[in-house]
């Protein structure tokens, strides 16, 4: 695939760098929203959009958007976008709202968005840094699905909602599936989470051995700051932008 | 030279920021009908589902939330839950059939409990209760938002002072039975209907 | 005061922001290496979040709402933590140099720390007075220096066990995480 094409992007984000599997990215949303699988289904294109629209814009900008104020442009950017998306889901579906609550709003410090802006919309052309965005989105909504999907079943006996495990019922006799109610609370999240870290720890070690090792994980859990929205400021490049941040709010 | 910079990257941002303050006036503009709207429609859902047989819904005008619940909070069934909102229930010819209270108790296992509670006003009796608002545990205090629980307060008798929770079946009237491992929840509910069910006794005067 | 006592203690204990609110967890999990560095850091939340919620309570409450501008919240107030955050820095760096070297270097990572910013939205969202928001958001950042405290502390012990090779790093941080997040569902139902 030729680099920056439209497949290679949407592949990019979906399968080689996606964001919570490869590069364990976002991890706020993708605990406390994953409670179902429809709910991850809701928080992952609620923030493809504002992912894909604010890369389209800010790589529109690009030129434009002086190199010293750019995290401040970009975090207006991308508050607008998320706002937008925010009344739209509240006006047209206010159970998801209900549901997602204020980690709509918080899609604005979501590691992700800031973290593409910076490190491909600013620096690339519009129509890849559109579909950047649309690859790196859908690759956190399959990866909220999943995470959803399985402390669902293992929580509640169900599917986005369909009930696939005939649930036990003491009181009738009925042999069943009894709900491991932990893991739709708290610590499911975190359990759910630490396997699929092992899990990916051990296929990188194995495709390490292939010789054909995986992209970095550049994410907090890696201890490393770099992952984080404003990666510029861990990576001692912050006076500057200190000061031009200053200038830039007031 | 330098300041001229500063100045023309304040000026870039600020540009930015208010094409985007702009843009978002416009679209709180087209989306406050919508938004309006859903809102209106959950309470209206709400409240049907504990009157099905209303028509419509209207505000109770002599409604005082603080005087309400100072007079619940003083009585002998000991509450803490606070009624919100009170309507009249109307049928289609307008005629009032009874009440539907919103009412919040703070003594849930996970947090604040809001519920709406419908009373038929020509039986005396309770239609139910509906939640609106909840964070229990799943499995556990979540099953208060299931028909199994909830069936328990349907058509129950205002003649009975208060209810209490009980954690085996129930044996006599005015008892409650808690739901399997999470009588906190039970507790908290069964609270704010008798809160609800105490206000509802004084307006209609059957104290 | 009552009502303060319990905003207090249901944000630090029962709601823990990081074990049960999952709000800043990257930090959470990035700088829990230490019990002295994760000391700072929650000293650093304490602080910013303190000044936060005041802030933005104020803004919301004089500015936003008297013109109608409330949907701008998202925006104004991530805005406001960043210009606040970059603020706290240069004053204390030149007023308060002990206070500076002790909390400095935690200061950039906390501009993007998601409590930050929720407990600021959460105080619209509870409809919380300006003084019952800075109560919250004291809870909250208290919450937060105990739970990545606890967690430096079990980091710094397990450092030499034998842990299998595909658990290491992260994934046990992360089930550390969840025992701990079991162990605080014995404070819900406390108030």
């Amino acid at each position: 695939m030729r680099e920056d094409s439209v497949s290679e992007r949407l592949y990019n984000g979906i399968i080689k760098e996606n964001p919570v599997f490869i590069q364990l990215l976002g991890i706020c949303p993708t605990l406390a929203v994953t409670t179902s699988a429809f709910n991850g289904l809701g928080m992952g294109l609620s923030a493809t959009v504002v992912l894909a629209l604010s890369n389209l814009l800010i790589s529109a900008l690009r030129k434009v958007i002086p190199d010293r104020v750019r995290m401040p442009a970009f975090i207006v950017v991308v508050a607008s976008f998320v706002t937008i998306v925010q009344f739209l889901v509240q006006g047209y579906l206010p159970e998801l709202y209900k549901s997602l609550g204020i980690f709509i709003p918080l899609i604005v410090v979501n590691c992700i968005i800031l973290g593409r802006a910076e490190s491909y919309a600013s620096k690339h052309p519009i129509i890849p840094s559109f579909f950047d965005g649309i690859g790196m989105g859908l690759g956190f909504t399959v990866s909220l699905i999943f995470i959803g999907g399985v402390r669902e079943i293992l929580g509640s006996g169900a599917f986005f909602g369909y009930q696939i495990l005939p649930l036990a019922d003491a009181a009738a006799g009925k042999a069943g599936f009894t709900p491991i109610s932990i893991f739709v609370l708290a610590p499911g999240a975190f359990f759910v989470l630490a396997l699929l870290v092992v899990i990916m720890n051990i296929v990188r070690a194995k495709q390490e051995a292939k010789g054909r090792p995986l992209p970095a994980k550049n994410g907090c859990l890696s201890g490393e700051c770099s992952g984080c929205s404003l990666a510029a400021t861990c990576q001692g490049k912050s006076k500057a932008e200190t000061v031009s941040k200053e200038g830039g709010n007031e | 030279m330098k300041e001229n910079s500063i100045i023309k990257d304040t000026l870039i941002l600020t540009l930015i920021t208010l094409v985007a303050g702009l843009a978002l006036g416009g679209v709180q503009y087209i989306t406050a009908a919508p938004i309006a709207a859903a809102n209106k429609a959950a309470l209206e859902e709400a409240y049907m589902s504990v009157f099905p047989s209303a028509a419509s819904f209207e505000d109770y005008a002599d409604f005082n939330e603080e005087e309400a619940n100072k007079l619940v909070h003083a009585t002998e069934i000991g509450t803490d839950a606070d009624i919100t909102a009170a309507s009249v229930a109307k049928d289609s010819s307008g005629a009032d059939i009874g009440y539907v209270f919103t009412v919040t108790t703070h003594k849930g296992y996970g947090g604040d409990i809001t519920l709406t509670v419908g009373i038929d006003s020509a039986t005396n009796k309770m239609n139910g209760y509906s939640i609106t608002d909840i964070s229990e545990t799943p499995g556990l205090g979540m099953k208060s938002t299931e028909p199994k629980f909830m069936s328990q307060f349907e058509g129950l008798s205002m003649e009975v002072e208060k209810y209490t929770v009980t954690k085996s079946s129930p044996a006599k009237e005015g008892e409650i039975e808690a739901i399997g491992g999470a009588t906190i929840t039970s507790r908290a509910v069964t609270n704010a209907v008798n809160a609800v069910m105490y206000y509802y006794k004084h307006i209609a005067g059957l104290e | 005061m009552t009502q303060l006592i319990l905003i207090f203690i249901a944000a630090s204990i029962v709601n823990n922001v990081l074990l049960s609110q999952f709000l800043g967890l990257c930090s959470f999990l990035g700088v829990s290496r230490k019990v002295e560095t994760s000391v700072g850091m929650g000293g650093a939340v304490i602080f910013v979040i303190t000044i936060a919620s005041l802030v933005a309570g104020l803004l919301y409450k004089f500015v936003l709402v008297p013109t109608g501008f409330e949907y701008l919240q998202t925006i104004v107030f991530i805005l406001v933590i960043a210009a606040l955050v970059q603020i706290v820095e240069m004053f204390l760096k030149k007023f308060i140099p002990s206070l500076y070297r002790a909390l400095g270097v935690f200061l950039p990572l906390i501009t993007t720390n998601c409590a930050v910013l929720g407990v600021a939205l959460k105080n619209v969202t509870n409809d919380y007075s300006i003084l019952q928001g800075v109560v919250y958001g004291i809870g909250t950042g208290v919450g937060y220096l105990i739970a990545i405290v606890i967690l430096a502390g079990i980091r710094e012990k397990i450092e030499y066990n034998d842990i299998p090779e595909p658990l290491k790093g992260s994934g046990i941080v992360l089930i550390t995480s969840a025992l701990m997040s079991i162990a605080f569902f014995g404070f819900a139902g406390v108030i």
